[in-house]
Formats: C-alpha cells, structure tokens, sequence
C-alpha cells in the first residue's frame, strides 16, 4: 500500500491527522481549479472548502478507482455545476415574477461613456476580459475550457472526470473557443 | 477524408499542451491546404495564447492559515453531526417511530398555530372583513408601495449580479429585460419619492432615491460597451450597500406591520 493509499484508509476511519495530510497536499491544487471555475477569489475560498467537507463526508464510499486528486477534481466542478443551476434556477424564478412588459423609452437618460482604461491597466484589463468572457459560457463549457487551458487535461481525462463522452467533451471545448474567441477578438487582434 | 467542419470542431483538442497528437497531426495536414481552417486554427490558437497570460493570485500565509481554521470548524461540525446520529438512534426499531411521532407532533403543532393565527389576525372575524374594504390611511398604502417597488428593485439588483453566468449570447436577453424593468422602475420612482413626505418615511425616500443612480446606470446598459457598464454597476451597488440596505428597510417595515396589525386588532375588539 502506498503512502497515498495509507492515508485515505486511515482518513476513512476518521484520523483526522490523516485527512488533513490529505487536505495539505490538495488544497492549492483544488483552490487553484475553484478559483478557474468561479472566478474570485472569496467564491472560491468557499468551493474549495466545500469540496474538502464533501470528501470528508463520502470517504466512505471512495472505491480508490481513481486517485483522491480526481476524485477531488471531480467533486469540485460537479458542487459548482450545481451551484450554477440553482443559481440560475432562483434567478429565472425571481424574473418571472416580475412584469416584463417593454417600456417605451420617455425617459431622458445618459448615455454611457464607454471609456477604455489607460494602458497602464492593461493586463488588468486583460484579466477582466478573459474573465467576463469566459462568464458567457455554460457551466459545462467552463468546466471543459478550465480543464483543457488551465490544468492541462487531456480530452480523455476530461471525459473521466466529467462523466461524459470524449464526443461531448469536443463539442462543449469548440462552443467554449466560439465563444470565447468572439469576446477576445480584439485583444487577439491588438496583441 | 474529414471536412472542414469535421477539422474546425477538433482544432481546439489539437491546441495547448498535452493535446491529442494523433489531432494535432490531422489538423496540422489540413490547414497546410486550407485558408478558411488555417485562419480558424489561428484565431484559436491566440485565444489559447491569451488564456495563456491569465494569472492565478498568490495566496498570503494568513489566507491559509484563516482556510485551515473554517475547514477544520467544518469537519468538526460533521464530526459532531455523526457523533449525533450515532447516539440520537440507538435501537433500529425506535427510529422510524420516533420520526413518526415528531411528524404527527410536528404537524399537531402546525394546525394549532394556524388556528391560532386565523382567530387573532385582522380579517378572520366578520367585523374586520367589513374593516378590511376600508381604505387604509395613505401613509400606509405608500409604503407599501414602496416595499413592493424595493421589492422589483432587489430583483433587478440580484438579477445584475448573476444573469450572465448562463448566457449564451453577448448581451443576454436577460439584460434585456432587467434594463425594462429598471426603466418601469424609474419612471413610477420620482412619484413615489414625492408621496413618501411623512417624516417616518425620510429613510425610505432616500433609499429610493440612492436606488434611481443605480437603476439609471441600469437602463442605460449599452450593447457595444457592455463589460464596462456591468463593472460600473456592480462596483456601485457593492460600494452603497444597496441589497443590504434594502433587506434592512424590509425587516423594519413588516416589524411595523406586525404591530399596527396587532394594535388594529385590539382596538376593532374593544
């Protein structure tokens, strides 16, 4: 039995010195995906403590198929993908409460300025771009793109971890880079 | 033999590191001939390249220290949560009937508190039905056209901070929306700031009033330079607290409420 493997036995049955080894060697790891997933660094403070409580509770139930890094993986992306559905769930309920009868524009409104930080902020900028472009695509394209780009994943690996076919991987990578390369466009094009 | 459509779904697969060789071969031999598909890998492989620049923030000792601390309050909380299960049910014929009779005391206790509550609220006996045709007093009906106007608002507020995350187009029909309703919003605003004179009521006219800069901003959402006005709303409404401010105008007028209904109540029984 390796190391590894001798610490999630011992974390199964509830050394907690052991899961904190675990946690220890992860974290940075599983912080650095929440933080590619969500975005800021408080929402991903909070998934990746998430994530650590959910292994914590199913430990019992790892069948040590694969690694506790993938499984790890796994459950962070699956906790956000939920989040973003019961985010988007509230939203849809909220706004169909409301009245959504257009209203003609009486008012007399300003118009907005439009202007563009100094260049000294460009890579602030940049990472801002890249950020909200990468808020347009769905949960599922994110969660590709971030594992493609960002953490190197093979598209069968992917597929693992997301619990879908390399097919469905390709599809969801190529609607991601649409998107994404409508939204960067112009950076692509003054780089 | 693939097709162009065929190459360009799998350009992204042949980009990066640690991509598929075996794509990156076959793409590789198709773009060599192929203007559309080379520009297409290109476009790509700048993408790629600007994710590339991303940077990840680098994380103080106190942030990890203070992450330590939150998880492990959390784990001790589940340790505490299994220690309770575990001595909670300590004879498998026991639970199912304890869990019975917590339901049934559950929903006796329900029934009651409902009975109790349509007996003592104004409108359960004939004399309030006949009072609650009454018009009530106009301070009254203004504010409860204000808290249904903060109502809309929060919504619109809330509505701003996610709508994005499941769009699929650049300005999603979402923004659409909320930028209606925002302009609904601020044509009823000045009205209802204009009816809210009562000196109770300064708080709430202001509050309104705080309300009108964002909801402008909000109408104001310009397609073409959308990332920039999103940016300068949510800095604007993190900055004045508004959804707080909103919840907290909530809580105080339904306190009001609770107990203008329990004085109304008292004095139609005299």
């Amino acid at each position: 039995m390796s190391g590894a493997d001798d610490l999630v036995e011992r974390a199964r049955h509830g050394d907690r010195i052991a899961f904190r080894a675990i946690v220890d060697a992860h974290r940075r790891r599983v912080l650095n995906l929440a933080y590619d997933l969500t975005g800021t660094i408080e929402d991903a403070e909070d998934l990746s403590q998430e994530a650590f409580l959910k292994l914590y509770r199913s430990l019992g139930t790892f069948r040590g198929d694969c690694s506790i890094s993938t499984w790890l993986r796994t459950i962070t992306i699956s906790l956000w993908i939920e989040r973003g559905r019961a985010r988007n769930a509230r939203l849809h309920r909220a706004l169909s409460t409301l009245d959504d009868e257009t209203a003609d524009s009486r008012l007399s409104l300003t118009e907005s300025s439009g202007d563009f930080p100094d260049r000294s902020a460009e890579r602030s900028l940049i990472r801002d771009q890249i950020e909200t472009a990468m808020k347009k695509l769905s949960p599922r394209e994110r969660s590709v793109l971030v594992l493609r780009f960002f953490n190197d994943l093979k598209l069968t690996e992917i597929a693992g971890t997301l619990a879908i076919s390399e097919g469905a991987v390709k599809s969801h990578l190529f609607k991601a880079m649409r998107k994404m390369r409508k939204r960067l466009a112009f950076l692509a094009e003054s780089g | 033999m693939y097709t162009c459509k065929d190459i360009q779904s799998m350009i992204p697969g042949s980009l990066g590191p640690e991509c598929d060789e075996e794509l990156r071969r076959i793409v590789g031999e198709h773009i060599a001939s192929c203007p559309g598909c080379a520009r297409e890998y290109e476009e790509s492989r700048s993408v790629v390249e600007i994710l590339g620049t991303r940077e990840r923030p680098e994380l103080s000792d106190a942030f990890w220290m203070r992450w330590n601390d939150r998880l492990e309050r959390g784990l001790d909380e589940i340790d505490r949560e299994r220690s309770v299960k575990i001595t909670a049910v300590p004879h498998s014929w026991f639970g199912p009937r304890i869990r019975l009779f917590g339901t049934v005391s559950a929903a006796a206790a329900l029934l009651l508190i409902g009975i109790a509550i349509g007996r003592f609220l104004p409108g359960s006996s004939g004399r309030d039905r006949v009072a609650a045709v009454v018009p009530t007093a106009p301070v009254s009906t203004v504010t409860s056209d204000a808290m249904k106007f903060l109502d809309r608002s929060k919504l619109v507020l809330l509505g701003m901070d996610v709508a994005d995350t499941a769009a699929d187009a650049d300005f999603t029909p979402e923004y659409r929306r909320l930028r209606e309703i925002s302009r609904e919003l601020l044509r009823e605003s000045p009205v209802l700031q204009e009816r809210l004179g009562d000196a109770n009521q300064v708080r709430l006219a202001a509050l309104l009033s705080e309300l009108d800069i964002i909801l402008i901003q909000i109408a104001n959402i310009d397609e073409r330079h959308e990332t920039q006005d999103l940016e300068l709303i949510r800095a604007g409404m993190e900055r004045k607290d508004l959804l707080f401010k909103i919840g907290l105008e909530t809580i105080v007028t339904d306190s009001m409420n609770e107990s203008s209904a329990v004085s109304h109540d008292g004095l139609g029984r005299l």
